[in-house]
């Protein structure tokens, strides 16, 4: 009798003891497949976003595309003919008006040059085919003419990039001297290309207002810099770090390193 | 020494009652399901206790019992489940499972008899739909704590309980007829892990309503 009863105590404690152990498994393996489960959430979502911004910078090439190809083919022609026209009207006797054919012409020839150098600054071809260091060269000229003290330093031998990288490097270059322009109240631009085996590292500063380091972040989060997040994406499309460092009243550095 | 046993049973399961009805409003469809199955239950023991003083016999109660007991609980899990499948071979295990109660009754003229072979296959029935939903959440798992939702105490309780009962009907008919002190030995884990889900449908009804949706279809 007493045999049989431990048998039995011995019987529940092994089904009991299986079940319980059945249960911690159950809740160590849960909790395991549910980190999984949101690193593979996480990393869908990011592969969602990634391919959304690559079809958004898809559209944005193109219709920059156009619209460069709009200015040269056509805005540009018609100016051109319009400049022709005035040519021909200058013979014309009356030295006032004479005058004031001159500074249209003068006004007209200016508005050429800068659709020329808006169309070139958009076409992605062109952009492709000249490089990113030149791109940029090209592209602080404009700045230049625009009042600002703006410097290209290059160190090490230029490598050229893979050609979409290299887009996409000259939009974010792009976007951060749009902001220097609008918002930092600079006089002076400085940007540096690092070219090393492994990497490119690209600097760019303004000797501006500046800005809160912390504002920088929350904004970012808040949805609020949204040139700054378009930055910070499209950084992370070609793998690239971005890094943004400001203190008020001392200009703003931001420094992009990418894998060459 | 049975009766006070029955009232501490009959007594948590009031206490799912007050709670059920407390929290009703929030409780999803499979909860309210479990809430009339637990109603069921009241009403069925204390019936059962009463047949039991009044005509000593109390075996057809219970025999009336299981099949709302595999319905109510069939359509349980047939709501838990998120997948098709799973789904479907609830309800088909479940119709499988009437039948087959049925059909043990019928054999063994078990009207006035305990059904061992009917309750041996209600438990597997109960304990793979146990497993399925315990698949279901480590496939999908889609909260991050599973502790704090009250379908998973539910089916703890389920799964504890029935799983004991395989061993205790499956032995039944054997003990019964060979040694019956071992079987009104065996009857204390039975009735312990009567308890348990008893005290887990408890929890899971104080857990309403859990802090996110937690079943989501993947289909």
């Amino acid at each position: 009798m007493s045999n049989d009863l431990f048998k039995i105590i011995v019987t529940g404690i092994a089904i009991i003891g299986l079940l319980a152990v059945f249960m911690i498994w159950f809740v160590i393996m849960y909790r395991k497949n549910y980190v999984r489960y949101v690193q593979e959430k996480k990393l869908l979502e990011s592969y969602y976003q990634q391919e959304l911004l690559r079809t958004q910078l898809e559209i944005q090439e193109q219709t920059f595309k156009t619209i460069s190809q709009e200015i040269h083919d056509n805005i540009g022609q018609v100016l051109s003919l319009t400049k022709l026209n005035l040519s021909m009207m200058e013979r014309v006797s009356d030295a006032t008006l004479k005058e004031q054919i001159s500074d249209s012409k003068k006004l007209l020839s200016k508005a050429i040059q800068n659709l020329r150098d808006l169309s070139k600054s958009m076409n992605t071809d062109n952009i492709q085919a000249i490089g990113l260091a030149r791109a940029i060269e090209y592209e602080l000229e404009l700045v230049r003419k625009a009042d600002f003290d703006s410097v290209l330093e290059i160190e090490g031998g230029i490598v050229r990039l893979d050609s979409q990288k290299e887009l996409i490097l000259f939009r974010i270059m792009q976007e951060a001297l749009n902001n220097i322009i609008k918002h930092a109240e600079a006089t002076a631009i400085h940007i540096k290309l690092v070219y090393t085996s492994e990497v490119l590292l690209i600097n760019i500063n303004d000797n501006g207002k500046g800005m809160d380091c912390g504002i920088l972040s929350t904004g970012i989060d808040a949805g609020k810099g949204l040139g700054l997040r378009n930055m910070h994406n499209r950084a992370e499309l070609i793998g690239a770090q971005l890094n943004i460092d400001s203190k008020l009243g001392y200009g703003v550095e931001i420094a992009i390193v990418v894998p060459v | 020494m049975w009766l006070t046993k029955r009232i501490i049973y009959l007594t948590i399961i009031l206490l799912a009652l007050v709670l059920a009805a407390i929290k009703y409003k929030a409780l999803t469809r499979n909860m309210r399901l479990l809430t009339i199955l637990m109603a069921v239950t009241f009403c069925t023991e204390v019936t059962a206790i009463v047949c039991a003083y009044v005509i000593r016999q109390n075996s057809f109660v219970y025999m009336a019992f299981g099949f709302i007991q595999i319905f109510l609980i069939m359509y349980v899990y047939r709501f838990s489940f998120a997948q098709r499948l799973q789904r479907i071979i609830a309800l088909s295990g479940g119709y499988s499972c009437l039948l087959l109660w049925s059909i043990t009754i019928w054999l063994n003229k078990a009207w006035l008899q305990v059904n061992a072979e009917g309750n041996t296959i209600k438990s597997i029935y109960i304990v793979l739909l146990c497993l399925l939903l315990f698949m279901e959440w480590l496939r999908y798992p889609s909260v991050s704590n599973i502790l704090k939702e009250p379908m998973f105490w539910v089916n703890t309780g389920f799964f504890l309980f029935f799983s004991v009962n395989i061993f205790f009907w499956a032995g039944y008919n054997f003990f019964a007829k060979n040694n019956l002190p071992m079987l009104r030995m065996l009857e204390p884990i039975q009735y312990g892990s009567n308890l348990f889900l008893y005290l887990c449908i408890c929890v899971s009804y104080y857990l309403f309503p859990p802090a996110r949706k937690p079943y989501q279809k993947h289909e």
